[in-house]
């Protein structure tokens, strides 16, 4: 199936090349030296989606800065146009700055990257010793206890993430009636020092998390069974075990989208249909934070290597976007 | 006399069954519980539309300057990056020697010289640039304030306060709306890095200035010199030494904010680097350290060579200044004829560099692994016992599944009748001052630091600043918790206050011990000087990794990582009291037959007590300074919400909490200053230079 689609881009792609004298006008806007500024933020995985797209876009002619910038503070700039594009956007956790932009009209949701992407409530694996079980909630919230730590007593403890991306974790557990409290991590740093330091001690720990992450390439964890987060359990309070409350169920799959400055089509229309097209597999992505941050291979090799091996499929995109 | 001593004591006494009654029977006296203002939102929404409408009219002209600073930052990023590094080797080796010694020199070079070899040189040098500039920019703004104080009353009266404020409002409190009013890149840093920056220069100029001698204004006069004259040929002169004091402290400064600023990005600096290692975990703490190791030497190599250059002793160097520029200009040569050796040289260093950075992540591993258990132990016995307590006092915190006992009513009531009986009994013997201390610890204990009713909080505390400064402080201090608690951050505010209290009092049981110490034995002040340059010089966020990967995310960890930072001065200024006891008083102690220990108690400790409440004044600011950071393993109250403003854009939010926290730093601040100030002469050590 895959193999089909890139036959059929390739074949698109040859048309569109019989074609390509009509496309000058965005020959011209190619020779334009002034870069593309792309936000690269705090994450490994995010530096790889940046790094990938910013080199589609040299192999389109175009110039590209990656611009380091604060996951929040870089709307700042995106919707004063000092900054271009930032690609992996999480609904579960949008900064409050994206949403202000967006409204003004001045910060553009242009689509989703179609990174594959799971939250939930996960734990090392070393806890279904204590917790036999697992991953089953229902057993879960039998050994709360063993989940315990000293501000949490007589409740288990669940490491939420840090209170400024929001509270999934501690929504769904108190719409279920779970016996845990919930404790905001402070930084996605110290969230993998938590699970570091639980699998050198083979102490507790459960904790909300996400995928694709290098840390679950890395470590053996698992997550929990809640019951499906489906529509209805978020529309309908009487589904599920909490008769009063919508949302007692997993997470609700997390979109991951890419968002550009409002003036991008404008300025590089053939840039802005690139960055629409964009997409990446989670399991490449995962696979290349395992290079970059397991094995410590240099991230511009690693991205290169994925250009190499996709390069027919980029061509292609290229040059239907130029046709556009 | 006696009756009215007696009636003195009646009336105090009332005051303390008052006080009890209405803690002990919080739901009695609800009327007087409540805060008097409940928190609003208008003065944070007045501050986002305020903004906005400024970015509106102003955003053009602030945008122009804001270009002007990026073309500058960004040329002589050009330039650091084109110089060999072997060039800037050998000048810094060079300057050190110089100005001071051959010792200086090789340290500075082989400083810089890791810089290079580590693999952190492009990002050194980016951060390099960004001081660059603000250290000129705090400069002039700086000695531009100082010499208007100097020079008029009024503006020294609304200057020292604004100076207060620049130096305590957080910096991420400040750091969104500098991006919506100067756009992104290096430039909100370099400007956040400059507000921060400026008030040292300021108030050494201003130091200064005043110490000029009355005379040489008269000899001024006589001569018939012009203000100008005398300014240029008399005054400047005369407070050069402290201005490069101060020169020296606002570049320090400028650093470590350029550090902090990291975090809205825009410019790929070694702070920006450790940010991201910091984000990895424990299992890159190695490369956190590697790179916060390269901002501790950049800070120790400035701070040297500035302190050098400001003293300037003169050298043995004879040899003439073509010399020096000889052997730049082979290091230059050098460095362009051997580019690529030079690059596969670091190359290499910097991959052993990282294995060595990755047997530190193991070793932390495996540490964890070991002592996993004991440090639970250490973390659990510390929360229990001593953080929850203190938080929401001992009436919630003692349960049978955290104490293994229960706290009955029963018992609750003879607490508190214990407490109340034993300061009513000091009453009675005249010590007032104890018996309010055991009264107020005992109800804090039993209530909880959260759960002070607000006009306990502002009733205890404007009365000490009245007592330790004035009525006009105390008042000052009213409005400014009053202010707080309208802005919608009285829960916050005692939250902060509560961790504040109980890291300072563990760097007290720490620090103090340490630095007697440290002023007895010279081997043991050798070693701890390193450690507490490294301390303070470090990005803050690096002492976040240990905490967390020890004791996981609560307020231990927080405290622990406040406390690491916070306790230098501590130390710093005990080595330094004690060390500055006259002789003749040990001496006649000696004669008269005291032991050491009697020595110490008695005599140096008391003498150097003020000194070291001065150090008790900057390890509070230093903890307050440190609650931001943090925030990131398990810290709330109000510097959270100053995150919060941050990532949200809230600039509102974020001021207003950032505002309540430097108004708390500042009262502390006072307080601790009049009361060293009431017990006799300090012995700063930054006035030492």
């Amino acid at each position: 199936m895959k193999d089909l689609r890139k036959l059929s881009s390739v074949l698109a792609a040859g048309l569109i090349g019989g074609v390509m004298t009509v496309s000058s006008a965005s020959a011209l806007e190619m020779g334009s030296s002034y870069p593309i500024k792309l936000a690269v933020n705090e994450w490994t995985g995010q530096h790889l989606t940046t790094h990938i797209a910013g080199a589609i876009l040299e192999r389109a002619g175009y110039s590209v800065d990656l611009v380091t910038a604060g996951y929040g503070p870089q709307f700042i700039a995106m919707a004063e146009g000092d900054l271009h594009a930032s690609l992996e956007i999480w609904t579960s956790n949008a900064p409050g700055q994206f949403t202000e932009a967006a409204a003004a009209g001045k910060v553009i949701d242009i689509g989703g990257l179609e990174l594959e992407a799971r939250e939930g409530v996960l734990y090392p694996v070393h806890m279904k010793e204590m917790c036999p079980g697992l991953p089953s909630w229902e057993a879960l919230n039998a050994c709360a206890d063993k989940f315990a730590s000293v501000e949490t007593l007589p409740n288990g403890r669940l490491l939420d993430y840090p209170a400024d991306w929001g509270s999934p974790g501690k929504d769904r557990f108190e719409a279920m009636g779970m016996n845990f409290t919930s404790v905001p991590a402070g930084s996605e740093g110290a969230l993998i020092t938590e699970l570091e330091a639980s699998i050198a001690k083979k102490s507790p720990l459960l904790m909300t998390f996400w995928q694709p992450h290098w840390a679950l390439a890395e470590y053996e964890t698992e997550w929990v069974a809640l019951p499906a987060g489906t529509d209805e359990c978020y529309s309908d309070p009487s589904w599920g075990v909490n008769k009063n409350a919508t949302g007692d169920c997993d997470f609700s799959p997390t979109r991951i989208f890419k968002t550009t400055w409002a003036g991008m089509g404008d300025k590089w229309p053939v840039a802005d249909q690139l960055l629409k097209m964009y997409t990446l597999d989670a399991g490449d992505q995962q696979n290349m934070m395992a290079a970059v941050d397991g094995r410590g291979e240099d991230i511009k090799e690693v991205v290169a290597k994925y250009i190499d091996s996709n390069a027919s499929a980029i061509d292609a995109m290229i040059s239907k976007a130029k046709s556009m | 006399m006696a009756l009215a001593q007696k009636s003195k004591t009646m009336i105090i006494m009332a005051v303390m069954l008052g006080l009890a009654s209405v803690i002990i029977w919080p739901q009695q006296f609800a009327w007087v519980n409540n805060a008097p203002l409940s928190g609003a939102t208008v003065l944070s929404d007045t501050i986002n539309l305020g903004i906005k409408s400024f970015v509106a009219s102003f955003k053009p002209a602030l945008r122009f300057i804001a270009g002007g600073i990026d073309a500058g930052v960004r040329g002589l990023q050009v330039t650091l990056h084109t110089i060999p590094w072997l060039m800037i080797v050998a000048l810094v080796g060079l300057l050190g020697w110089r100005f001071k010694s051959m010792t200086l020199a090789i340290f500075c070079a082989l400083s810089v010289l890791y810089m290079a070899i580590s693999g952190h040189w492009f990002r050194s040098m980016n951060t390099l640039a960004m001081v660059g500039l603000s250290v000129p920019l705090a400069l002039i703004l700086g000695f531009g304030l100082g010499v208007w104080g100097a020079k008029s009353k009024s503006v020294h009266k609304v200057l020292m306060p604004t100076l207060d404020l620049m130096q305590t409002i957080p910096t991420f409190a400040y750091l969104a709306p500098l991006v919506v009013l100067f756009g992104f890149g290096p430039v909100p840093g370099v400007l956040a890095s400059m507000i921060y920056a400026a008030p040292p220069i300021t108030r050494n100029v201003i130091l200064g200035l005043k110490q000029v001698p009355h005379d040489l204004y008269e000899v001024a006069n006589i001569s018939g010199a012009s203000s100008w004259q005398r300014f240029i040929e008399i005054e400047l002169p005369h407070a050069k030494h402290q201005m490069l004091v101060g020169v020296n402290q606002t570049v320090l400064a400028s650093l470590s904010m350029v550090i902090i600023a990291a975090v809205i990005g825009g410019f790929d600096d070694i702070g920006r680097e450790v940010l991201v290692a910091t984000n990895k975990g424990s299992a890159r703490f190695g490369q956190a350290l590697g790179a916060g190791i390269v901002i501790v030497l950049l800070a120790v190599v400035i701070d040297r060579l500035t302190r050098a250059a400001s003293e300037s002793r003169a050298t043995s160097v004879h040899l003439p200044l073509y010399f020096d520029a000889g052997v730049l200009i082979a290091a230059g040569v050098i460095g362009f004829i051997f580019t690529d050796q030079m690059d596969g040289l670091t190359a290499a260093t910097a991959t052993t560099i990282r294995s060595i950075e990755a047997s530190i992540n193991q070793g932390l591993t495996n540490f964890i692994g070991d002592y996993g258990l004991l440090l639970d132990q250490i973390k659990n016995n510390a929360l229990v016992y001593i953080l929850l307590p203190m938080r929401i006092g001992l009436a919630k915190a003692v349960l049978p599944f955290t104490w293994g006992v229960s706290f009955p009513p029963m018992m609750q009531n003879i607490y508190l009748l214990a407490v109340v009986g034993l300061s009513l009994f000091m009453a009675i013997k005249g010590r007032f001052t104890l018996g309010f201390l055991i009264l107020g610890f005992g109800l804090v204990m039993f209530q909880g630091f959260t759960f002070l009713p607000w006009w306990m909080v502002v009733g205890s505390i404007s009365y000490i600043a009245w007592r330790c400064v004035d009525l006009k402080f105390a008042a000052i201090t009213i409005a400014m918790l009053v202010l707080i608690t309208w802005a919608g951050h009285w829960q916050d505010a005692l939250y902060s206050i509560y961790l504040c209290t109980a890291s300072v009092l563990v760097c007290l049981a720490l620090g103090c011990p340490l630095g007697v110490w440290a002023a007895k034995s010279d081997r043991v002040s050798r070693v701890l000087a390193p450690i507490n340059d490294t301390l303070q010089s470090i990005p803050l966020y690096i002492f976040l990794i240990p905490a967390v990967a020890l004791f996981q995310i609560n307020e231990f960890s927080a405290l622990v990582a406040i406390v690491l930072y916070a306790i230098v001065p501590l130390i710093r200024y005990t080595e330094h009291g004690l060390r500055h006891v006259p002789e003749t008083l040990l001496d006649a102690a000696t004669a008269q037959g005291c032991s050491r220990w009697q020595k110490l108690i008695h005599i140096e400790l008391p003498v150097a007590r003020p000194t070291i409440l001065l150090g008790l004044n900057q390890t509070v600011l230093f903890a307050l300074a440190m609650l931001i950071i943090a925030v990131l393993v398990g810290a709330r109250g109000l510097a959270e919400q100053v995150n919060i403003g941050l990532r949200d854009a809230n600039t509102g939010l974020g001021l207003t909490a950032g505002f309540s926290m430097a108004f708390i730093a500042i009262i502390a601040d006072r307080i601790l200053r009049g009361w060293a100030a009431s017990l006799g002469e300090t012995n700063d050590i930054s006035m030492d230079g």
